[in-house]
């Protein structure tokens, strides 16, 4: 049997974690991922806090001579709210200590987390993802329909993924999830 | 318009318990962190007593909102019962400006309204002091308001329910002249408040975009600018602005919801009959009654943002429902999996965090947490700050918690401490993103920086 391979989630609203879990528990239903992958964890952590790269070297350090750090691979996933991808990213990077680069992966949200439920259900969101998901629901639901962040996990069963891979920063999030 | 445009910008308070000449501005959500004695539960307070005076609850605040503290001389600063206690809010309510403070005493046991301020910047000022209430309308808004009035023949509409327009109103604005509507004085009770309509009888009548109302038993003309309210049925009403700030300001303190470092061994214990209860009490115990109704409500489910937070941070297996003893009362049960949970079996932390989330699905116009982190986890505090900044309302939490530090952004919060005065100062960050570069810079935490340095 494949030894796990143990990842840890960290964003700057941690109610996007049962989301992100969602969509990689539906990868690997399936099949798209190895089963062997293990969100070990969903951290907080506003972006540019020097808190950021302490998490980092306590998700990565191992405590114990003669043993495996307690997890693999750390993914920091940021909300660029519609400025430069590469500014947020480079502005994220400095946190991380050098020594661990290498196990971390930095995935930069051209908006933030709703963009993957718009383009997963066909929905063109311009520049406010948050807004045409409201737009849309009230469509769908009524006109006192609203929507709140802690729905954002509701949304994963309803994605066409095949649909989200338009979206560079779900490819980008693949690819942070390969070991 | 709506109610929903009315926003808390700043807070003042002088003279109560350490709070002696503070004033703060808020934000959607805003975090007090301070060392013990600083002066953090008394800012709390002061809101408590503020809302105590106007909105007495059944028992001892009716005759004396000061009895909760055992008396006057308890909560003002350094017992020094010469003093009075002022408790002023700045308010953006329909693109307006309003400010609104009121000044009082207790000594001699007796509770005093010395004076109340209500000012709609570019409106009108009521100023009630002792018996008197003075009005001072703005100029540039009453030469235009004047002109529009006495150029109107007949009602632009009419309004049932009112009283409307007619020759001999005209008349009697004539008579009385622009002059002295501008700037005068009549006589109210000493009692009577801004929020009370300064006694009964309040009308008003519409002119278009202009209502006069006439206030405090009719002896007081007040001009303002009409406006539209839509009221929880979605139906649309006309008001004049001065009556819309003023259910605004009611709204406001009669809905805030504070909460008190939470027992939940107290809670837990509390097994009662069901009653519908849609409000938390401070000590918040009575719990299971308020999200039983929620539940109800719900068509037997709990609101899904409690459902979603209690999955993400116990277990997808985690299920609540509500069962009824034989002596009909109410209790929470908890599943995890098959397997049953009952009160004395469920972590205090569970409480907190089910406590938290109820009182945000409230609805309150303010609510305020003294020590937040208490009983919690921080993945309970990450994801309870999260839904704290997603409230809908304007939130005040206070910690004494690095933790909680680290996880908000430094523009949310205030720093408490006391001078050498044993007075309590209040501060923000001036420049949050200046001081996020200095500590990258430093490579040390905002609790780092505060607890063993200095950021503000």
């Amino acid at each position: 049997m494949a030894r796990s391979f143990k990842l840890c989630l960290i964003m700057e609203d941690r109610r996007g974690g049962l989301f992100f879990k969602g969509i990689i528990e539906r990868l690997k239903v399936e099949g798209k991922l190895p089963p062997n992958l293990i969100v070990s964890g969903v951290r907080k952590s506003e972006k540019c806090n020097p808190k950021l790269g302490r998490i980092v070297t306590a998700c990565l350090t191992p405590l114990r001579p003669h043993q495996p750090p307690p997890l693999d691979r750390v993914i920091v996933i940021v909300d660029a709210e519609g400025g430069p991808v590469e500014g947020a990213r480079i502005k994220t990077l400095e946190h991380i200590p050098s020594r661990f680069r290498d196990k971390v992966r930095i995935v930069v949200l051209e908006y933030c987390a709703e963009e993957w439920v718009c383009a997963g259900l066909g929905i063109s969101f311009g520049d406010d993802p948050v807004r045409a998901l409201k737009d849309h629901l009230r469509k769908e639901r009524g006109a006192k329909a609203d929507y709140h962040k802690f729905m954002l996990a509701g949304f994963v069963s309803k994605l066409n993924l095949v649909r989200l891979l338009s979206c560079r920063s779900f490819r980008e999030f693949l690819k942070a999830l390969q070991p | 318009m709506t109610l929903e445009g009315a926003e808390l910008e700043e807070i003042w308070i002088r003279n109560f318990k350490s709070l002696k000449n503070v004033r703060v501005k808020l934000k959607r959500f805003n975090l007090l962190i301070g060392p013990n004695r600083a002066g953090k539960t008394n800012f709390l307070e002061a809101l408590d007593l503020l809302r105590a005076i106007y909105f007495p609850r059944p028992g001892g605040e009716q005759v004396n909102p000061f009895l909760k503290w055992w008396g006057y001389d308890k909560i003002v600063w350094r017992r020094d019962e010469t003093l009075p206690i002022t408790i002023g809010l700045s308010l953006k309510i329909m693109d307006y400006d309003v400010v609104f403070e009121t000044t009082f005493t207790g000594v001699g046991g007796a509770f005093c309204l010395l004076r109340e301020i209500v000012e709609i910047e570019g409106v009108v000022r009521l100023e009630k002091e002792g018996r008197l209430l003075k009005v001072h309308h703005d100029r540039d808004f009453l030469d235009k308001a004047w002109e529009r009035i006495m150029s109107l023949e007949r009602p632009q509409e009419a309004v049932p329910g009112v009283i409307t327009w007619s020759s001999e109103w005209k008349k009697r604005l004539e008579e009385i002249g622009k002059e002295k509507i501008t700037d005068y004085v009549v006589e109210v009770e000493e009692r009577a408040s801004f929020l009370r309509m300064y006694g009964t009888g309040a009308s008003a009548v519409y002119l278009g975009d202009i209502s006069i109302s006439l206030e405090a038993e009719q002896k007081a003309i007040v001009l303002s600018p009409s406006v539209d309210m839509v009221d929880a049925m979605g139906k649309t009403t006309r008001e004049p602005l001065i009556w819309a700030v003023r259910d605004a300001v009611r709204a406001l303190l009669s809905n805030m919801l504070i909460l008190r470092p939470v027992e939940t061994r107290r809670v837990r214990e509390q097994i009662t009959r069901p009653i519908k209860e849609r409000r938390l009490s401070e000590d918040a115990l009575n719990f299971y009654n308020v999200l039983y109704t929620l539940f109800l409500s719900n068509k037997g489910r709990l609101p899904e943002r409690i459902e979603v937070a209690v999955k993400d941070l116990f277990g997808d297996d985690i299920s609540i429902i509500f069962n009824l003893t034989e002596d009909g009362r109410i209790y929470m049960r908890v599943f995890e999996g098959e397997l049953p949970l009952d009160p004395p079996m469920i972590s205090d932390g569970f409480y907190k965090v089910l406590i938290i989330l109820t009182a945000i699905e409230t609805r309150p116009s303010i609510l305020v947490i003294d020590e937040l982190e208490n009983s919690l986890h921080l993945e309970a505090i990450e994801r309870i700050l999260d839904e704290l900044k997603d409230a809908g309302c304007i939130v005040i939490a206070t910690t004494h918690s690095p933790l909680v530090i680290d996880l908000v952004d430094p523009a949310d919060i205030i720093f408490v401490d006391r001078n050498e005065e044993g007075a309590t100062v209040m501060k923000r960050i001036e420049d949050p993103e200046d001081l996020k570069r200095r500590l990258a810079e430093a490579g040390i935490t905002l609790s780092e920086g505060w607890f063993y340095g200095e950021v503000v």
